[in-house]
């Protein structure tokens, strides 16, 4: 009977702990999907800023290149 | 520390908790401004569309006509949430009723650039589905939001 008894005990205490276990797990896991949807996120920012920094780089050689080209011109007279 | 005065600041101005998600909180007033508000650095996909629907829902009952929405504690935005609110979310609120959008940026210059940026081209989008209704106005702080929708 005192068997039966602390067996049912156990068992009630193992289901207790696998609940928690598994709401532990599951925000764990919850947690870290957050943070991996964030530094993905994060990812595509800085591609964004890296190809809007690129753009403008490209921008200002073509701008260079003008002026470059007008000096060139005022210089052999051309106007 | 801003975060810390937005219960006081939208007591004051007569809003009541709607709804707090973990990642946003949703405030509404009798004078049919919701004010939705940002918490944590990131929020998830998921998260934002579960608030923002619910918005919908709330403007789907009574009448509400601006949104201001306060977004910094945002350090990251991500670029389908934002194509999805302006050209989905803010077409079907427009329907609702809600034209009238106040934003709050986080100050990060670097912030608000990344925003400009992916924003390209979505505004364009919105104006064709909405035409001239949908007026998105910048503020500075929470106070301040609030104070301008009076004047709307």
């Amino acid at each position: 009977m005192i068997y039966k008894e602390e067996l049912r005990k156990s068992e009630t205490e193992l289901t207790k702990l696998n609940k928690v276990y598994r709401s532990e797990v599951k925000e764990l896991s919850d947690q870290l999907e957050y943070l991996k949807e964030q530094i993905a996120a994060q990812e595509t920012m800085m591609q964004k800023m890296v190809d809007y920094v690129s753009l403008l780089e490209s921008h200002i050689d073509q701008f260079q290149d003008r002026l470059k080209l007008d000096d060139e011109r005022n210089e052999n007279g051309c106007y | 520390m801003y975060l810390e005065d937005r219960h006081q600041i939208l007591d004051q101005a007569g809003f009541k908790i709607t709804d707090r998600a973990g990642q946003m909180e949703l405030w509404t007033n009798d004078s049919g401004v919701i004010c939705c508000i940002a918490i944590q650095e990131y929020v998830s996909i998921e998260a934002f569309k579960t608030t923002f629907q619910t918005i919908l829902s709330i403007a789907s009952k009574a009448n509400f006509h601006t949104l201001i929405f306060d977004k910094r504690a945002l350090t990251t935005f991500h670029q389908p949430t934002m194509e999805w609110y302006y050209v989905d979310w803010k077409v079907s609120a427009a329907e609702l009723g809600i034209v009238n959008h106040f934003k709050i940026l986080p100050p990060m210059e670097w912030f608000q650039k990344a925003v400009a940026i992916a924003k390209e081209g979505l505004d364009a989008q919105l104006k064709e589905k909405t035409g001239d209704r949908v007026v998105i106005r910048y503020t500075g702080t929470l106070k301040e939001g609030i104070s301008k929708c009076i004047l709307v």
